[in-house]
């Protein structure tokens, strides 16, 4: 008997192929619509978050069109400069050469140290200590005109427990972007 | 037998409608903040905060150095210590009874804790001050009060410090003097 005149048996198709297509289309859109609602906010929200521009000491990063340099970072006995109670001094130097500052910023210096290991944060110090800044330092971060200048921070950290701190230093201009000076 | 099915369908669907408009949250409870909860004398912490309030009273009038409250109500008075966890905070007081709202004073000049900065590792000591109807004590929510402390600015759905309190059991003080907020803890 020859192929041809062998009689064909129907082969009952399963519920899996008669919906392959529609299952196919499911594994294609359920995904697709997950992506699709996470444009409106997940998306923005990821690309705002910080991104953490590592700088060691000593060296020049261009940011907000300016050159900057963390050139020394020490921590002081708060206690023989009569800091507020329970404060060690940290003293930040900064050479800053703004070469093409931007229409509007505002430059934020922050101290950051891991306690228990989760990072920290400490502003400016606005209590006094003996500590005293030399005249010939600015006071203040400011990328708003183009110059050269020399900048110095005080920062008061709990005493002891901020042995190696870091620099977060920020520029409204350069959202996202942000340094972290080591 | 159709017709019927569908009436009853139509007014089962019309009742789950109502239900599910009658029971959908708020923005206002969708949008609460995640309160870390304790009592008088618990040390609470949240994501940007450790607060512990040592202890409450109410009074007629106070004085915080040398400015003098007077008040047609009463004053809530509370001695707290708060400090930050993870960055400076300037922060902020509210007493919710009944779900009302009532607010730390700003007229302290600048003598209470909430109008201090507080850092991390650098707590901040001293009175909280919240002003009150005169008959707060007869309120039906004064016996579970809850004093929530805060970061200054929009607290929704952030993490906060909330102190459970029962107003009724409060001593209540003709005048009580009261030493501004200071650096460091009790």
């Amino acid at each position: 008997m020859s192929d041809s005149e062998r009689p064909v048996t129907e082969v009952p198709m399963t519920w899996l192929r008669r919906n392959r297509w529609f299952l196919v289309a499911l594994a294609v859109l359920i995904p697709a619509a997950l992506v699709v609602s996470l444009i409106p906010r997940f998306f923005p929200y990821l690309e705002n978050q910080p991104a953490v521009i590592d700088v060691a000491r000593g060296l020049d990063e261009r940011y907000s069109g300016a050159n900057v340099k963390l050139t020394d970072l020490e921590v002081l006995d708060g206690e023989a400069l009569n800091a507020p109670a329970g404060s060690d001094v940290v003293v930040a130097t900064f050479a800053i050469d703004v070469v093409d500052p931007p229409a509007s910023s505002v430059c934020t210096v922050t101290l950051v140290a891991p306690i228990d290991g989760v990072e920290r944060e400490w502003d400016e110090a606005i209590a006094s200590s003996d500590y005293e800044v030399p005249d010939e330092f600015e006071k203040y971060c400011d990328l708003s005109e183009a110059r050269r200048y020399h900048l110095q921070l005080v920062f008061y950290v709990p005493r002891g427990e901020v042995p190696d701190p870091a620099i977060r230093f920020t520029s409204t201009a350069a959202f996202p972007q942000e340094l972290r000076l080591h | 037998m159709k017709r019927g099915l569908a009436i009853v369908a139509g007014l089962g669907l019309l009742a789950a409608t109502y239900a599910v408009a009658a029971t959908t949250p708020t923005s206002q409870l969708v949008e609460a903040p995640f309160g870390s909860r304790g009592s008088l004398g618990d040390t609470v912490s949240s994501q940007h905060l450790i607060a512990t309030v040592h202890e409450a009273s109410l009074a007629h009038e106070v004085e915080l150095g040398s400015w003098r409250g007077t008040t047609a109500g009463v004053w809530f008075v509370a001695d707290a210590t708060v400090e930050a966890t993870l960055e400076s905070k300037l922060i902020e007081v509210d007493l919710f009874i009944d779900g009302v709202q009532y607010g730390g004073t700003k007229r302290g000049d600048g003598g209470t804790v909430d109008e201090h900065t507080v850092a991390v590792r650098f707590p901040a000591t001293g009175p909280l001050l919240i002003e009150l109807p005169a008959d707060v004590v007869n309120f039906p929510g004064a016996r579970s009060a809850v004093l929530r402390i805060s970061p200054f600015g929009d607290d929704r759905l952030d993490s906060v410090v909330e102190i459970v309190i029962d107003l009724t059991t409060l001593e209540v003080a003709d005048r009580v003097e009261l030493e501004p907020a200071r650096d460091g803890s009790r």
